[in-house]
């Protein structure tokens, strides 16, 4: 190598003619070449002199070759089965297919069909995309094979005391590990990025677009296959899911700013003293169940309390009971959340009936651990035994009981009458639906206050 | 096929309000009967195919039998739920 350099460095120095002679200065450069290929090949022969003999292959070589054989290869295989998708699933098809002769036409088109993802004549994007992936794959393989190589070579060197090896191959490791992993990784996080910003806002239409109209029209003029314009159609329906979650993102994290404002002074500073991950649970668990500012606030007054049993339970069902405010809190102590919904615990055939009696159909179901006293507002057309309605409240007005629990008109409520719930009845609790417009209430009849519904009213004792 | 089979249903829920009125009227033995009068009104909303406030009809019928549970228990009780039963099915189809 250096002799050649040499020959080189001369030629440089050496000043040109102005008379040249071409074909003999040819004839001399290829005898040189030639005289310098023979003396590099004489000196490899006498390398091969100097070897020692190849010694007997060690445990680890047969290790190694059994790990080729038996790993490396059905690695690669499959890798090459992934990359090259189409012909894979074209032999199988075929072999299969080979079997019944009606069907393997069809099979022959489909995988014909699937092939052409893999022609770069028809489907330049997809080929593209293709290359560009094991481009990708393979430089990062490159990478690792080399840095690991070089720092194999540096410890090499250092343990011999090559203070030159360790400098040249260091110096090579460090250059290649600042160089390439590094500023490599670091223009890949802002490639990817970009990329990113680019799918989640408009930016990329301007891609995304004229990609997609060019593979239509190159489809069109026969130029480019289907997979193309399935291809840049994929992206492009990526980009605009990408700029609606954008947009639904950016309200979302305007929302969870702006949702301590809606809370009172005491309620902010308790959720503020949660954690961030803390208060995007109960900011997610709120906006999904529809929770009000008042069983947030009631929620966060509660939790704050040791031993509160809102505490124990899971935070949407906690915010659901928080709605229902201070009344229920007798409710969970003397009970627990029933396993399933609430809707479940009611007789299939009136299940259309009692759902929309809550408000926002919404309502919890508790197993009682201990019994529990309720009220009956009961007279006029409603009667005092055996009915599932009751509520919490025992000193209510006629007026307010019939306005709070939307009664009945026929229900004149100017009877209260205490009613025992035993242990392990299940019952639900929920706020009674507004019915201001019903025929069978009317404007009085405003909801909102606490009912209790008992699915077997046959267990109620009546209390004296 | 399915206007058809509404109008047939909502038809017969209208032709039967009217007995249902009277024995509700002979039960309490009160010619102004709250509930006798509210079953007349549905009637308008069946002629309308109102399906909302056909749903709080619904609602009213379980909410006040089910308040009166010696009604609930009569004939008249349990013909008021069946009535109940082929409203539902009416704001089922409405709701398709």
């Amino acid at each position: 190598m250096e002799a050649e350099e040499e020959r080189r460095w001369q030629q440089a120095r050496t000043p040109a003619k102005p008379a040249f002679d071409l074909a003999r200065w040819k004839e001399r450069d290829y005898a040189e070449s030639a005289r310098w290929e023979q003396q590099q090949a004489y000196q490899r022969y006498r390398q091969g002199e100097w070897a020692e003999p190849q010694p007997q292959k060690s445990l680890w070589q047969k290790a190694g070759e059994w790990l080729q054989q038996k790993v490396v290869q059905p690695v690669q295989r499959g890798w090459n089965a992934l990359t090259h998708p189409g012909q894979t699933l074209e032999n199988a098809l075929v072999q299969w297919g080979a079997h019944s002769p009606t069907g393997y036409n069809v099979i022959r088109g489909l995988a014909s069909m699937t092939a052409s993802m893999n022609d770069p004549e028809r489907n330049p994007v997809t080929a593209a995309f293709g290359q560009a992936l094991q481009d990708g794959i393979a430089g990062f393989s490159y990478g690792v094979h080399s840095t690991i190589d070089l720092a194999r070579r540096t410890g090499s060197s250092l343990l011999k005391g090559d203070w030159e090896g360790v400098r040249r191959y260091g110096g090579a490791l460090l250059e290649g590990t600042v160089k390439g992993w590094i500023w490599g990784s670091l223009q890949t996080v802002g490639h990817l990025a970009w990329g990113a910003i680019k799918t989640v806002t408009p930016i990329g239409l301007f891609e995304t677009v004229p990609a997609w109209t060019n593979a239509l029209q190159e489809a069109r003029a026969g130029k480019r296959g289907g997979w193309d314009v399935a291809l840049t159609s994929l992206f492009l329906m990526a980009n605009l899911i990408g700029i609606a979650g954008g947009v639904n993102g950016i309200k979302t994290a305007n929302e969870f700013r702006t949702f301590p404002d809606t809370l009172s002074p005491a309620a902010q500073s308790q959720y503020i003293s949660l954690s961030t991950i803390e208060q995007i649970k109960v900011f997610n668990a709120a906006r999904s169940i529809g929770a009000s500012p008042a069983a947030v606030e009631f929620y966060l007054e509660q939790t704050a309390r040791p031993g509160s049993p809102l505490a124990d339970l899971p935070l949407a069902d906690a915010l659901k009971v928080s709605a229902l405010g201070n009344e229920i809190i007798p409710f969970l102590e003397r009970g627990e959340l029933a396993p399933k919904p609430w809707t479940e615990y009611v007789p299939p055939d009136f299940r259309e009936n009692v759902i929309p009696a809550f408000e926002g159909e919404e309502a919890i179901a508790i197993k009682l651990r201990q019994p529990i006293v309720a009220y009956r507002y009961w007279g006029g057309g409603s009667e005092e035994v055996g009915s599932p309605w009751l509520t919490l409240y025992s000193h209510l007005s006629p007026e307010q009981a019939r306005s709070l629990l939307a009664l009945p008109n026929r229900n004149l409520a100017n009877h209260i009458t205490p009613f025992m719930i035993p242990e392990n009845t299940v019952i639900a609790i929920g706020k009674a639906a507004s019915q201001v417009t019903e025929g069978w209430a009317g404007p009085y009849a405003v909801g909102g206050g606490i009912q209790i519904y008992v699915p077997d009213p046959s267990v109620l004792i009546i209390l004296p | 096929m399915k206007k058809k089979l509404i109008q047939t249903l909502a038809n017969s829920l209208i032709m039967e309000i009217p007995a249902l009125q009277r024995r509700v009227q002979e039960y309490y033995n009160d010619e102004n009967d709250s509930l006798a009068v509210f079953l007349g009104t549905i009637i308008s909303h069946l002629e309308r195919l109102d399906k909302a406030r056909l749903k709080g009809d619904m609602v009213g019928i379980y909410r006040i039998v089910s308040d009166a549970p010696t009604l609930e228990k009569s004939a008249l009780g349990k013909d008021l739920y069946a009535f109940n039963d082929r409203l539902k099915e009416l704001i089922r189809l409405l709701k398709q």
